[in-house]
C-alpha cells in the first residue's frame, strides 16, 4: 500500500490554481522529493495531505486514510518551512507538550526527547529558551520534533533552511539513518543537489502541475554527451562522426557528442579518430545531474509565478574520463 | 486527556512567560497585604460618642466669633463592659465655652442640641444603636460642683465655663452581638481612619471596595490582556501547523486553549480572593463563605469576555483587535444592563405612580394600558415604549455580566450585613433568576466560541 497517494489533486486559492491535476504515489520506505521554484505549490501539496489546508478536487489519501484524518497524525511527523517555536519554551518542554498532543507516555515522552535531541545535536541546550536559539538550532529542533514520535511518515518542508553546510550533512545522514529504519521521507526543497544525494523518487512541480516523476536514475538519465578536443591544428571530422549516427558540434574550441543511450558508442568515435591518426587532448563525459533536468524544465515551461527577470546561466557538473 | 494537559501546560508556560503575570501575582499579593493591613478595633461608647459630638465640635471651632464652644462627653458608664451592646448606659453631655451671643442663636436654632429634646433627637442620629435614650437637664451635677470647690449654680459655671449640661440614660442597644458595634478602623497597620464603623460595615466595604470593585476589575482587565494573546500567537503563521499538524483537531485546540484561559483566570482569582477570605476571616472572626461565591462568578465573568476576546482572535489573529474588541463589548455590556435596570426601575416606578393616581382618582380606567401610545402622551413621566423595548430587546439576548456583578455585591453583603442593612442598601432586591442569567450568558459563550470554532475549520491554514 503506497504511503502516500495523490490522484488530480486540485487546490485553488481564489483564482489561483496552487495545484493542477497532480498525481502521484509515494511508497513506503522510501524517500521522496518533491522539487519545484517558490510557489509551484510543493507545500501546497503537504498541506493538504495532513489536513492543514482543504482540497479543492481530487483525492489525496495517507497512510491509506484520506487527508486530514485526525488520527493518523498520529504516526505522521512534520517540519513546516518557515516555522515559529513558541519561544518561550524550551527544546524540552515544547517536545514534551508535542509527545502529549501524540498521546506518548511519560517514560517514552523522557527517552525519545533526550534520544533525538542528542541525534540533532542539541541536548547541551535543551534546556534553553528557543527564543536564544540560532535559526539553524531551529532548524534541527524542528527536525527532531518531526521523528522524536516515531512516525511512519515524515514530511520535511525545506529541512536545510539556515543550516551550514556540516548540518546539512548531519540531516542528509539522518534522513538517510530514517530510510534505514524503514520509515518514509517525503522531502521539499528546492536545493536539488540535496534532493538529489539521497532521494529514491522525485517529482518536480511547475506552476502547480507536475511535470517530471520518476527515479532520480531516470531523470537524470545519461544521454551519452561527450566533449571531445584535438590537438591544435587538427580539424574534428564532423560528418564522419556524423555518417556513425551521432550528433556532433562545436563547442568553443572542442566538439560535443552525443551518442545517446549507450555511452561506450563513444568508443566509435574514438576509433574513427584514431584511424584519422587525429591526436586526443581532451575528453570529458557530461553528467546531467538533477538541476540541469529541472532548469531544463523550468525554462522549457511557462513563466510561472516566480518568473526569472534573467536568464540564468544553466551549470555544468563535469566527470573527466581517465583513457 | 493528555492533549488538554498538553495545550494547558503550553497556556501556563505561555503566560509565565510574560512580565503580566508577575506583575498580577504582586499585585495580588499587595491585595492581600493591603487587606491584612486593615484591623477593627472594638470602641467604648465615649469613643463613640466624642466621634458623634467630634465632627459639630470641629464645625463650631471654624468661626472663633462664637467663643469655642465644645460639647464633651464626661461620666460614662455601663454595665457591661465586656458586651457593651449588651449594657445600659449614664453619661454626661456638657457643652463648655461660647459667648453668650452664640448661645442666644443656638437656643433659636432648631438643629442645635442645646435642650433635652434636641439632644435626644441628636443622640438617635449620633448613636443610633442606644435604646430607651432619656435626657434630662443637669441644674448642679455633683461632679462638676466638686471640680468647682463645692461651688454650685452661676458660681461653678463661672469657673469652669460650663454652659449646661445634660444627664443621659438608656437601657439596652439594639444592636445583637459584636459584629454591629462601633469599631476604630486603622489601615496600615497604624493609621486610624476618622471614623468608627461596625465590624459588618467595615468588612463589607473592604470586601466590596477593594475586592470587588477595585481588586475584581484589574483581575479581569489584566486576565483579558494575558490571555487575548493566547489564541494569536497559536494562529501566527508557521506556528498554527505546527500544531494542527499533531492529532488534534481545530476544534479541539480552540476549545482546550479557551479552557485553558478559563483555568488560568480561576487560579488567580481562586488565590486572591481565598487570600483575602483568610485575612479578614484571621482579622476579624468573620468567616463568611458567601464571599468566597466570588470566585466562580468572576471565573464566569471572565468566560463572557474570553469568548468574546477568543472569536476576535480567530477572526483577525491580532492581540490588539482581540483586547480592544472585548473591552469594548465590556462596556457595552455594562452599558446596556444599567440601560435595562435603569428602564425597569423606571417602569416599575410608573406602575406604582399609575397604582396611586388610580387609587386618588376612583374614576379612572382600570384597564387603562400604560404602554398605551395615546395615555403616554398624557402622562409625562411614563418610559417611553421605544426605549423599554430597546432596553429588553438589547438585554435579554446578551450575556447577563450586569447582573453578575450585581450578583457578586449582594454575595458579598449577604455574607455580612444584616436584613436591615440589606434593606437599608437597597440590597435585598430581587435579581433575574439564575437558570435566567447563566442560561442566557452560556448560551452567548456557545455562539461565540461556535462562530469562532467555524471560521477555524473552514480556513486554510
Amino acid at each position: 500500500m503506497a504511503v502516500v497517494s495523490v490522484t488530480d489533486l486540485r487546490k485553488h486559492y481564489g483564482r489561483i490554481e496552487a495545484l493542477r491535476g497532480v498525481s502521484l504515489q509515494v511508497e513506503p520506505g522510501q524517500i521522496f522529493g518533491l522539487l519545484g521554484q517558490n510557489g509551484a505549490g510543493k507545500s501546497t501539496l503537504i498541506k493538504i495531505l495532513l489536513g492543514i489546508v482543504r482540497k479543492t478536487d481530487g483525492d489525496a489519501d495517507l497512510l491509506g486514510y484520506p487527508a486530514g484524518t485526525t488520527e493518523v497524525r498520529k504516526r505522521v511527523g512534520y517540519l513546516p518551512e518557515d516555522h515559529q517555536f513558541p519561544e518561550y519554551h524550551t527544546a524540552r518542554s515544547l517536545l514534551d507538550i508535542y509527545g502529549r498532543l501524540y498521546g506518548l507516555s511519560r517514560d517514552d515522552r523522557v527517552k525519545r526527547i533526550a534520544e533525538a535531541l542528542d541525534y540533532v545535536g542539541l541536548r547541551k541546550r535543551m534546556d534553553t529558551r528557543i527564543r536564544t536559539y540560532s535559526k539553524g538550532m531551529k532548524q534541527r529542533l524542528g527536525i527532531a520534533q518531526a521523528f522524536f514520535h516515531d512516525p511512519e511518515v515524515i514530511f520535511l518542508d525545506e529541512p536545510t533552511d539556515g543550516v551550514d553546510p556540516v548540518g546539512r550533512k548531519e540531516i542528509r545522514d539522518l534522513l538517510l539513518q530514517l530510510k534505514k529504519e524503514g520509515r518514509t521521507v517525503f522531502v521539499n526543497s528546492h536545493l536539488l543537489g540535496e534532493v538529489e544525494m539521497i532521494s529514491d523518487r522525485v517529482a518536480i512541480l511547475h506552476q502547480g502541475e507536475m511535470v517530471r516523476y520518476g527515479t532520480v536514475a531516470d531523470l537524470t538519465r545519461q544521454e551519452g554527451r561527450f566533449v571531445l578536443g584535438l590537438a591544435a591544428g587538427s580539424a574534428f571530422p564532423a560528418e564522419e562522426v556524423a555518417r556513425l549516427g551521432f550528433k556532433a558540434a562545436p563547442a568553443g574550441e572542442h566538439w560535443e557528442v552525443v551518442v545517446g543511450d549507450h555511452p561506450e558508442d563513444i568508443d566509435k568515435v574514438l576509433a574513427l579518430l584514431s584511424e584519422k591518426g587525429l591526436k586526443l587532448r581532451h575528453l570529458i563525459e557530461k553528467k546531467q545531474t538533477l538541476e540541469d533536468v529541472f532548469v531544463s524544465m523550468v525554462e522549457s515551461a511557462e513563466p510561472g509565478t516566480d518568473r526569472r527577470p534573467v536568464r540564468v546561466a544553466r551549470p555544468v557538473a563535469a566527470r573527466r574520463v581517465d583513457r | 486527556m493528555s492533549r488538554f494537559i498538553a495545550i494547558l501546560r503550553d497556556s501556563y508556560r505561555e503566560a509565565l512567560s510574560t512580565w503580566v503575570v508577575p506583575v498580577m501575582l504582586v499585585l495580588a499579593g499587595l491585595l492581600v497585604l493591603f487587606v491584612a493591613s486593615v484591623s477593627f478595633r472594638q470602641v467604648g461608647l465615649q469613643d463613640e460618642l466624642e466621634k458623634g459630638f467630634g465632627t459639630f465640635n470641629w464645625a463650631l471651632g471654624l468661626n472663633p466669633a462664637n467663643g469655642k464652644p465644645r460639647f464633651v462627653v464626661e461620666n460614662v458608664t455601663g454595665t457591661n463592659p465586656t458586651e457593651p451592646w449588651k449594657a445600659d448606659y449614664e453619661f454626661d453631655i456638657a457643652l463648655y465655652g461660647g459667648t453668650e451671643e452664640f448661645l442666644k442663636q443656638a437656643r433659636t436654632s432648631a438643629g442645635f442640641p442645646v435642650t433635652r429634646r434636641r439632644m435626644e433627637n441628636f443622640l438617635g442620629q449620633a448613636v443610633p444603636f442606644l435604646d430607651n435614650v432619656k435626657v434630662e437637664e443637669v441644674a448642679d451635677p455633683p461632679a462638676a460642683s466638686a471640680v468647682a470647690g463645692g461651688l454650685a449654680g452661676p458660681a461653678r459655671q463661672a469657673i469652669t465655663g460650663e454652659k449646661f449640661r445634660f444627664h443621659a440614660t438608656t437601657r439596652g442597644t439594639k444592636i445583637a452581638d459584636r459584629m454591629s458595634w462601633p469599631h476604630q478602623p486603622t489601615v496600615l497597620f497604624v493609621w486610624d481612619l476618622p471614623f468608627n464603623l461596625s465590624l459588618r460595615e467595615g468588612v463589607y466595604t473592604l470586601e466590596k471596595r477593594l475586592v470587588n470593585d477595585a481588586g475584581a476589575w484589574i483581575t479581569l482587565l489584566v486576565s483579558v490582556v494575558i490571555t487575548a494573546g493566547f489564541i494569536p500567537n497559536m494562529l501566527r503563521k508557521g506556528a498554527l501547523d505546527l500544531y494542527i499538524a499533531k492529532p488534534i483537531s481545530r476544534v479541539g485546540l480552540l476549545i482546550y486553549k479557551y479552557i485553558g484561559g478559563l483555568i488560568f483566570v480561576l487560579m488567580l482569582t481562586a488565590v486572591t480572593v481565598t487570600g483575602v477570605w483568610a485575612v479578614i476571616g484571621l482579622r476579624t472572626g468573620i468567616w463568611t463563605p458567601h464571599f468566597l461565591a466570588l470566585i466562580p462568578l468572576l471565573t464566569f465573568y471572565f468566560a463572557v469576555l474570553y469568548s468574546i476576546s477568543t472569536l476576535a482572535a480567530v477572526l483577525t489573529r491580532s492581540t490588539l483587535v482581540a483586547i480592544l474588541a472585548t473591552i469594548t463589548a465590556w462596556g457595552l455590556l455594562f452599558g446596556i444592563g444599567w440601560g435595562h435596570e435603569y428602564v425597569a426601575k423606571a417602569k416599575d416606578a410608573e406602575r406604582k405612580m399609575m397604582d396611586t393616581v388610580r387609587q386618588a382618582d376612583p374614576d379612572a380606567k382600570p384597564d387603562e394600558d400604560p404602554d398605551d401610545e395615546a395615555n403616554r402622551n398624557r402622562q409625562p413621566w411614563q418610559v417611553p415604549t421605544w426605549l423599554d423595548v430597546l432596553a429588553r430587546a438589547l438585554y435579554n439576548p446578551l450575556p447577563r455580566t450586569y447582573d453578575l456583578d450585581d450578583r457578586m455585591i449582594q454575595a458579598i453583603a449577604h455574607g455580612v450585613l444584616t436584613d436591615f442593612e440589606l434593606k437599608q442598601n437597597s440590597l435585598d432586591r430581587p435579581l433575574p433568576p439564575w437558570p435566567e442569567t447563566i442560561g442566557v450568558s452560556l448560551a452567548f459563550i456557545a455562539v461565540m466560541l461556535g462562530l469562532a470554532s467555524w471560521r477555524l475549520v473552514t480556513r486554510d491554514g
